[in-house]
């Protein structure tokens, strides 16, 4: 039986929407491939066609939350902002987006983003696709030159930094991690 | 509003209050060589800047991973890569060791400790008063975030305009002009994130670090008056308890058609985020560049004495009398805003209040009586001729503006304010500073009061004044009590 693209885009969606519950309601560590097979109503082999491992689906939800708040920051800039604002604005975005997920974002990062993890396409792609941001609006503010391996090196690690912070923040409304983004930011610009 | 969170005129500000041209005079250089000297005596420097560094939120989370990623790109890196990126990485490190997460809020308790003479002994007086501290600026991305965790919208949707640029500088955070949907033009404090908790953990490291500095009597109740401290900037953190305290203070002078306290707006407010009426009028130094006549400034003297003591006799105290904290409006109101750092006296100090007030009219053993709770002196130390004549004459010093033959009192006069502040260096060197904590308020509020009413160069019907709200408060100031 041939499959359309289309049925295949349904079903990857329902992947990640039953995924997305699932991990909100019993955890990351929690919710086996077996049991979100099942709520999808596919077969267990079917999943890994469309995601080589839970860690893999973690992180795609996370991306998609990700590329949200992408698209909310580029649509909220106002033009006048400083490099400082417009880096803060962009983390910003991408953690409103996902405030749903903090609950097990901690997990799947640690799991597939931290810095002593191999790479492999799925988080590849998340980090080119930021970065290529943060590139661009350093290249854009014009006033430093294009950034080398260490520099964004400096700027991922802060980044992860900020993420891992806030996936484990228990202050009032995460407030926290709103003043350790600030401060890493101002510490990232002020470095280059 | 206000731009620094402790701003009591101790030494320095009264010193600033002195008018430029009595700069030359040889009481000022007098006074000025005393200052100094205050400050040439050993500081134990190391504990105390060491408290002075300490982190406080964990935030050196995110700059640990950052030192563990650089290292990681050492690690396979050639020679000539690894000399460049050794660069890269001192100069990040360099970055990481001056930046001190919220260490600003440190310094502000620092400041405030140097603000208040009788807080600490004066090594600490000299050391901390070298602090500087602001709280870190928001950007509008940030304070976006703000608004969303604590009002669930942006500040575009939640009003008709919004001034995206600060016009003033408030206690821990920034004060921004913006208009609500139904017209009324508001002031909108907004709280540098999670500065509250961060100024808690400050506060515990100081008096962690400071414990082993007691070296005399005076320093035994150093600890007490630390934790009053903390308790105080906790409380100006709180804006949903400043807004309650707003409402206070507006009942309290609902009666005084010339003063104005601000309106709360509670569906634009929260802990972090505080709207208000938007007053319109300037601050003392602006007021004063206008040129206003003696008639004018005496009667916003006589504004603020009143309102002072309409306050502290409903057992309230407004205990943060910066001049950024009074408005002087186009309509000739006084306006008062920033209620963050009030508190309300408990039966003892209100007895201490009402002692004070009978002291004041029947001297002798009431004033002795007084001498002796306020400052907490023991049987022996109540002996020390010396040292309870150096604390008779503060309190006579306080008391002067009332009991002074020449009414109205003019604070224009450079040698009462001189007396004063030789009175408070006097103390300080001798470490004759100690106090019930109550005191750390109301001295702000005392001193800070004497400061502004200097700086009018205003003239106040004290005794007058004075009579009057006593017997509007029906308070019974008999000498039996």
């Amino acid at each position: 039986m041939r499959i359309t693209a289309r049925a295949k885009a349904e079903t990857r969606d329902r992947i990640l929407s039953v995924a997305g519950r699932l991990f909100r309601e019993r955890g990351f560590a929690a919710t086996s491939t077996r049991d979100l097979a099942r709520e999808a109503g596919i077969a267990a082999g079917t999943l890994f066609n469309y995601f080589p491992s839970k860690e893999a689906l973690g992180a795609a939800i996370l991306a998609e939350g990700l590329a949200r708040g992408e698209e909310t920051f580029l649509a909220e800039q106002r033009g006048d902002e400083s490099l400082e604002e417009l880096l803060f604005a962009h983390i910003a975005a991408g953690l409103r987006a996902l405030q749903d997920c903090r609950g097990f974002a901690g997990e799947v990062l640690e799991a597939a983003l931290g810095l002593f993890q191999t790479s492999g396409p799925d988080t590849d792609e998340l980090r080119l696709r930021h970065l290529a941001i943060v590139n661009e609006l350093l290249l854009r503010d014009g006033e430093h030159p294009e950034p080398g391996v260490v520099t964004l090196h400096l700027y991922w690690s802060l980044y992860l930094g900020v993420l891992a912070f806030w996936a484990r923040d228990d202050s009032p409304r995460q407030e926290d991690t709103l003043a350790v983004l600030d401060e890493s930011m101002k510490l990232f610009v002020s470095s280059l | 509003m206000k731009s620094e969170l402790l701003h009591l005129p101790a030494l320095d500000e009264l010193l600033q209050a002195v008018p430029a041209e009595l700069s030359a005079s040889p009481a000022r250089a007098r006074l000025l060589k005393r200052v100094g000297e205050l400050g040439d005596r050993a500081v134990p420097t190391s504990r105390l800047s060491r408290a002075l560094t300490l982190g406080s939120l964990p935030a050196k989370l995110a700059v640990g991973y950052a030192v563990c990623a650089v290292r990681r790109v050492f690690a396979d890196a050639g020679s000539r890569d690894r000399m460049r990126q050794e660069a890269a990485l001192q100069a990040a490190l360099e970055v990481l060791s001056g930046m001190g997460y919220l260490r600003g809020a440190v310094m502000k308790v620092g400041q405030g400790i140097a603000a208040f003479p009788n807080m600490l002994p004066e090594q600490c007086y000299r050391l901390l008063s070298t602090l500087q501290f602001e709280a870190p600026p928001m950007h509008f991305s940030l304070l976006r975030e703000q608004f969303v965790r604590e009002l669930g919208a942006e500040p575009e949707e939640l009003f008709a305009e919004f001034e995206p640029t600060a016009f003033a500088a408030a206690s821990l955070g920034q004060v921004h002009r913006a208009r609500l949907k139904s017209g009324e033009r508001v002031a909108v404090k907004i709280q540098y994130p999670g500065i509250a908790r961060a100024i808690a953990s400050d506060m515990a490291n100081l008096r962690a670090i400071a414990l082993p500095l007691r070296l005399t009597a005076d320093w035994s109740n150093m600890v007490e008056r630390l934790e009053d401290m903390r308790a105080m900037l906790e409380l100006e953190a709180d804006y949903e308890r400043e807004a309650a305290n707003n409402r206070r203070a507006a009942a309290l002078v609902a009666g005084m058609d010339e003063i104005v306290v601000p309106r709360v707006y509670d569906e634009y407010s929260s802990r972090r985020i505080l709207t208000m009426d938007l007053l319109e009028g300037v601050h003392a130094p602006d007021y004063l560049a206008r040129g206003p006549s003696q008639a004018d400034k005496d009667r916003f003297g006589e504004l603020l004495v009143r309102v002072n003591y309409r306050m502290i006799y409903a057992r309230f105290v407004f205990a943060d009398p910066n001049p950024g904290n009074f408005v002087f409006m186009d309509d000739g109101r006084l306006g008062l805003v920033d209620f963050g750092c009030c508190r309300a006296l408990d039966d003892r100090e209100w007895e201490w209040i009402l002692l004070g007030a009978r002291a004041l009219r029947y001297g002798g053993e009431l004033m002795d009586q007084v001498i002796r709770e306020c400052s907490l002196l023991s049987d022996a130390e109540m002996q020390e001729a010396e040292r309870v004549q150096a604390i008779r004459d503060s309190i006579e010093w306080v008391w002067e503006p009332i009991r002074s033959p020449n009414q109205p009192f003019d604070f224009a006069d450079p040698a009462f304010m001189e007396r004063g502040m030789n009175q408070v260096a006097g103390l300080l060197a001798k470490r004759w500073t100690r106090a019930a904590p109550v005191f750390t308020w109301v001295n702000r509020m005392l001193y800070g009061l004497r400061g502004l009413l200097h700086t009018l160069e205003a003239r106040v019907p004290y005794a007058r004044v004075d009579r009057e709200e006593t017997e509007r408060a029906g308070m019974n100031v008999d000498a039996a009590g």
